[in-house]
Parts: C-alpha cells; structure tokens; sequence
C-alpha cells in the first residue's frame, strides 16, 4: 500500500515543522508543506494529495478562498480538506464546515494527536 | 230731609249693601270689640292670613302682631278714636309667616273698624307679569352688584358722552384707581385711544330697543394705569338704549400676564429649538397621520434642505419612497403605541449610506397615540469602531495562538521522549513550560471568550434543545478529566425542551464541572442534575470537596476572584471560568448563583426560562 499523503497550507513555517513532525512521528504519511493558498493549490492540482490539512487566517489567498478555488477544479474537488483555526468559536467552525470542510481542528493543536484526529475526520484507519 | 251722606253716615254696618262690600273687598277687613278681640273678618282676611273666624274670636287683633311690631300697635289702638289712623305691621298668618300690612284703623261706637292693604307679599301667586319682573329685578339686584364686584374682568360702564359711570373692583384692581376717583371722568383716562372705541360706536346702526344690547363687538385696545404704566387688553363692548340715553359697558381683559405667559412659552420653545438644533442628533415629532410638526437643524445636514421646509411635510414625502419604506413598519408599530428601536442605513443626501439608531417614543395621552418623538443617531462610528474590535479581537486571537501552537506543539512532542530523553530535571523543565503553555492558552481563549460575549459579538443562537442531551453532552466531554482526578460523574436528567444556544450552555456545564472536578477528592462523585420548573430548568452541579467560605460566594462570579489566589497555579484554572458562565447564563435571560457550606462541598446553580424570548443584545 502507497503511503498517505498530506498536503498542509500553513503560512507559519514553525507550525508546519510541528505538525510534521507531529504526524511523522505517529504515522507512515507522508507531509507536504506550502507557505501559501496560492503555492497549494498549485501542489493540489500538480500531485493530488489524500488530504488536505489547510490553514485559516492566512496573507493573500486565506484558508476559505483556497478551499472555494480547490472544490472549483475538478482536479482537486474531491480532496478532503481539514482546517486548522485558531477561531474557537462554534459560530466559526460551523462557517468551516459550511464551506465544506471535512473536520476543524483548533490552534493550538496537540501534534502528538493531530494525526489521530485528522484520521477520525477522514475515516481513515489509524 | 237728610242728605244721602248723612243717610250712609248713619247706615248701621249690616246694611245689604255694605255688607257686600265687606265680602267682595280685596283689603283685608276686620272688626275688633272694645278689649281688641276678634269680632268680625272678611273672606279676603281668612284667605290671606289662613284664619277662619270662629278660630279668631278668641283671640285679641295684637295677638298675631309681630313682638317687635306689638308695641306701636298697642299704643295706636289705645289711642284710636275716630279718625283713621295709618300703621304699618308685621302680621303672623296661619302658616307663622308674616306679612307686611299697612292698615286704616278707625274707632266707632266701641268698635275698631280695621282695612289693610300688603306691603310685601310672601306669596305672591296671582301677581302681575309686571310686577313679577320688577320683583325678579329686585331679587337680581344684589346678585348683578355680586357678579359686578367678583367679576374677573373689569366692567366700566359709560354713558354716551364716553363719561364713566360704573367701575367694578377689578377695574380698579386694574387700573389702580378707586370707583370714587374715576367716576365721572372721560374713559380716554383709561383707554388713551378712544379711537379703538369709536369703531364700534360707528358700527351701531342698529336701532334700539329696551335695555337689550344693541351693539356688540371686541377688539384689542391699550389701556393706561393710574401709574401711567400702559398695558394691552382686549374689550368687548355692549351698548344698551336706557330711559332715552345710551348706555355702554366696556368688560376688559388685562392681558399683560397672558403676554408674559406667551412670552415666556415662546423663549422656552426658543431655548428648545436652539437646544435640539445644537444637537448632533435629528430629533423629529411625527403625528399620528405621520407628518412632520418638528425637526431640528440636524435634518438639513441630512437630507439637504431647510430643516423648517420640513414641517408639515409628510415622512413618505420627506424621505422619500425608499428610505420611507424602510422604516415604515417601525414608525407603524410606535404610532401604535411601542417603543420602538432599531439600526439600519440609510443614505444622506450626499448618497452616501450611514448607519444610523432610530428611536420612536410613542406620544401618549389619555390612552391615545397623538404622535411619536423620533431620535435619530449616526452610529456609523460606533459601527466602525464595533468592527475594528472585532477585528483586533480576531487579530490578537490569531496572532497570540500562532506562536502558542508552535510552542505548545514542541513541547508536547519533546516530552513524548520519541525525540530523545532528558536528564529527570529536565523532563521537568519540560513539565513546567508545557503546563504553562497550556494555562497561557486558556487564560487567552477565556479573555476572548469573556470579551466577545460582553462585547456581544458572540450572539447566542438559541434553538429548541433536549435537557438531557446537554447534560450527557457536558459529562462525556469532561469524562477524561474525571477519570484522570478519579471522580465519578453521575447524570440526573429530566425530560424536557429548552430554547437555548446548546455550545454555550455546555460551555458553561463544561466550566462548572471542571471546577466541581478539579475540587473534588479521589473517589468522590460530582452531581449534575436538571430540575424541571414552572417556566424556567434550573441546573445543579454538586460537588463534595472543600467548598467556598460564605464571604466568596458573591465574588466568585467576577473575573479573577478565585477562592484560593493559588488556584490557578495548583488546578490551572484562568479565574475567567465562572465569569463565562455568568455572561452565558445572563445572555439567556437566566440566574447563576452558588450554595455552599465550607468544608462539605458546594453546589451551583443556573436557571433557563423554558421560553423563547428573544436575546435583546445586538
């Protein structure tokens, strides 16, 4: 079986370094990082990944409008995004979904149980 | 041969013909004896007086004379002889009321012949018209000298030469001059343009006729005071035709304090006006048939145009047909009697949109609606100002959780180990910055949290939710920390619907068993149960640790008021948790409070109306 692949949008390159490493730790996935929406959805199309982890609050191209821009290409519309917010808020997180996420994971996150998390989303066994 | 006079000289009384003088007579006659008793009376004296005449020939003629009047009438009738002499008494008839009688007394043969005419009558039924108005006129007499003194106008009357005859009380009240002084001088000493006057005496062309008026009118005159002082009035003039001369009454009205009154309402509805005008605000009086009747100077900078070419004019006219339509129901719902606000943008004259606070108070009198106050505010800087703070809010939650989660997230995989051991001290170091780490972003998730509730830029979202559902919902997200303390958490629901906002309200079951938790011994069980209620569930949580001294129980609701100020280092909590949960509950038109006995545990409460008002915050 072909290792999972992740793609994570995050504009902080600190936190991509913590959710990699996060994830690598408790699982074979393997993660692919991009410093903006724009830079992702160019990863998106050219190597469809299993998943999406997508920043929200992010310059230029945020997490809303890259995930509108991926669900537009029929390419990339399939792929499951989960959100990282650091919006607590429940009004927040139903806007998230709304979109057409597929879960919402809060900042900051646990990198030790991020993976688990974003499996339970994905339905993946974990 | 005896003349016919001596022949009725010498006729003795009873004589037919006499006698049917004495019975057809409209005098009251009467016939006295010697001692004064009653021998004879005509009918015309029993029907006047109310006496029949056997009734009386027991009784003297001074019997029914009055005690005052008794003395003169004795020393007439002592003295009587044959001339007839002339009295007046006052004579008791059968009911005990007197009449005024003038009397011929004469003596004869030792008898008294007595005649009486009434001077006044008591009872007067079968009187003249004639007569009767001029009894009327004297009745009147001092009620007309009443109403002249008590009237509240001057009364002057004056005769055709303009000369004053009568000056009532007020007059002189008025004018300063006594009746005495002013009585026979020329009304131009009181009115210094008689000119006004001769209008109306040129108006009379009427003719006349008795001692009705026969000329009216009024009109506004200035009149002049003893003093000199000079001061307006107005008149009504009647003129009446009296015994061939005229006769005109001039009834004036001081009209100085009336002119002070208005003045004085006139300078106060100018302070008003330049009050309001100097208002940032547009402050509007509508009518019930939604026309302008008042509108500041704020209106002009609004829509452009002068603020007083505004009244009168109708709303829908005024604003035109699509900011009238806008406001319509709420202008709607105040004309009906509510109070109504509401926020909303509009476009200025300039067509830009501001947004703005309008307020309707409805104008109630006597039950009902005249109109309503309108009070518009620009609150679009309040608005942008709402918004910026939103934002920072946003900006800070973003911008403080960024570096947290890369801290945190480090920490967390440096203690897992897989990266390597430390030596014991440190792993807890490590221990330490994780702990830490993790406080710092609860206390920052609560301070936004608090802040945007107060704020009220978290609107509760209130929808029909299951008590029972919110109860376990709350217990299983606390289940691992319970197991962690080894405190066991048991449910008492109850089968029943509230309207709420169910993240909220598990936000605050969260916070409140946390706490029940945290304070709780290894062993002991927390409590959450709901207690169905007329209108409203009320929420407990018992706890049975150490509980909270009786001088924290009102404080402990506030912001950083922990029973212990170490609480936040040895159980992690922020000091922000319960304040949450009060702005939660108050949100929710509910009550938090807590019981609690020091020592043997404590249990709080929340109630929830049942109901599904609506949240008044914006």
């Amino acid at each position: 079986m072909t290792r999972r692949q992740i793609l994570l949008i995050d504009d902080e390159t600190d936190i991509q370094t913590v959710a990699k490493i996060g994830i690598t730790l408790s699982t074979d996935w393997e993660v692919i990082t991009a410093n903006s929406g724009e830079a992702g959805l160019d990863v998106a199309i050219a190597t469809p990944p299993d998943a999406i982890l997508l920043d929200v609050a992010m310059p230029g191209m945020d997490g809303l409008a890259t995930l509108a821009a991926l669900k537009q290409n029929p390419a990339t519309t399939d792929i499951p995004i989960i959100f990282l917010t650091a919006k607590a808020q429940a009004a927040d997180r139903r806007r998230l979904y709304e979109a057409g996420a597929k879960g919402v994971i809060l900042k900051p996150f646990d990198p030790t149980t991020l993976a688990s998390q974003m499996a339970g989303f994905l339905a993946w066994p974990f | 041969m005896v003349s016919s006079e001596q022949q009725h000289a010498n006729l003795p009384l009873t004589l037919p013909p006499l006698g049917m003088f004495f019975e057809i007579a409209p005098s009251l006659l009467c016939v006295l004896d010697a001692g004064g008793y009653f021998h004879t009376t005509n009918p015309e004296f029993s029907s006047r007086l109310g006496y029949v005449l056997p009734a009386l020939q027991s009784h003297r003629f001074l019997d029914f004379v009055h005690p005052e009047d008794c003395e003169a009438t004795f020393d007439v009738l002592s003295q009587l002889g044959e001339s007839a002499v002339t009295l007046e008494n006052r004579y008791r008839s059968a009911t005990g009321s007197y009449c005024e009688l003038r009397w011929q007394l004469t003596k004869k043969a030792g008898w008294i012949y007595g005649a009486a005419l009434e001077v006044v009558a008591v009872e007067k039924p079968d009187a003249e018209p004639a007569e009767q108005a001029a009894q009327a006129l004297d009745t009147c007499q001092p009620v007309l000298a009443s109403i002249f003194d008590m009237a509240g106008e001057a009364i002057i009357c004056i005769d055709q030469d303009q000369q004053i005859q009568l000056f009532n009380r007020r007059a002189e009240n008025i004018f300063g001059y006594g009746a005495q002084d002013i009585v026979g001088q020329p009304l131009g000493r009181l009115l210094p343009e008689p000119s006004s006057l001769t209008n109306w005496r040129q108006r009379d062309t009427f003719g006349t006729s008795g001692a009705r008026p026969v000329a009216e009118g009024t009109s506004t005159v200035t009149g002049r005071r003893k003093n000199g002082e000079t001061f307006p009035a107005v008149v009504s003039v009647a003129k009446n035709s009296m015994d061939g001369g005229l006769w005109y009454t001039i009834v004036l009205q001081d009209l100085t304090g009336q002119m002070a009154a208005a003045a004085s309402i006139r300078r106060s509805e100018e302070r008003l006006r330049t009050t309001t005008n100097a208002l940032p605000v547009l402050i509007a009086y509508i009518d019930a048939q939604e026309y302008y009747r008042f509108n500041n100077r704020a209106y002009e900078n609004w829509l452009g145009v002068p603020y007083q070419s505004l009244e009168g004019q109708r709303l829908s006219q005024a604003l035109g047909p699509d900011i009238y339509a806008i406001i319509q129901p709420y202008l709607h719902q105040a004309l009906k009697g509510e109070r109504v606000t509401f926020e909303v943008e509009l476009p200025k004259s300039d067509r830009a949109y501001r947004w703005v606070s309008i307020s309707y108070q409805p104008d109630i009198q006597k039950g009902k609606v005249k109109g309503c106050f309108a009070l518009t505010q620009d609150i679009s800087a309040h608005k942008a100002a709402d918004q910026l703070k939103d934002e920072f809010v946003s900006v800070v939650s973003h911008e403080l959780r960024t570096p947290l989660t890369s801290i945190h997230g480090s920490l967390k995989l440096l203690t897992t180990g897989k990266l390597g051991h430390l030596a014991p001290q440190g792993q807890e170091l490590l221990e330490i910055a994780l702990n830490n780490t993790e406080r710092l972003t609860r206390l920052i998730n609560d301070v936004l949290d608090l802040e945007r509730i107060e704020s009220g830029l978290i609107k509760m979202i209130k929808v029909r939710c299951r008590v029972a559902d919110l109860l376990e919902q709350a217990a299983h997200a606390m289940g691992s920390m319970a197991q962690a303390h080894g405190v066991t958490v048991n449910i008492v629901p109850v089968e029943a619907d509230i309207y709420a906002d169910p993240d909220h309200i598990e936000q605050t079951l969260t916070n409140l068993l946390s706490n029940a938790i945290k304070f709780s011994l290894q062993g002991q069980t927390v409590l959450l149960e709901a207690v169905d209620q007329p209108h409203q569930i009320l929420f407990k949580v018992i706890d049975h640790g150490r509980g909270i001294p009786e001088d924290k129980l009102e404080t402990i609701f506030e912001r950083f008021q922990q029973v212990d100020a170490s609480d936040t280092r040895k159980h992690g909590g922020t000091g922000l948790g319960l304040a949450i949960c009060r702005e939660i509950v108050q949100h929710h038109h509910g009550r938090i409070w807590v019981k609690s006995i020091h020592g043997q545990g404590s249990t709080f409460c929340f109630t929830l109306p049942k109901s599904s008002r609506e949240d008044p915050s914006p």
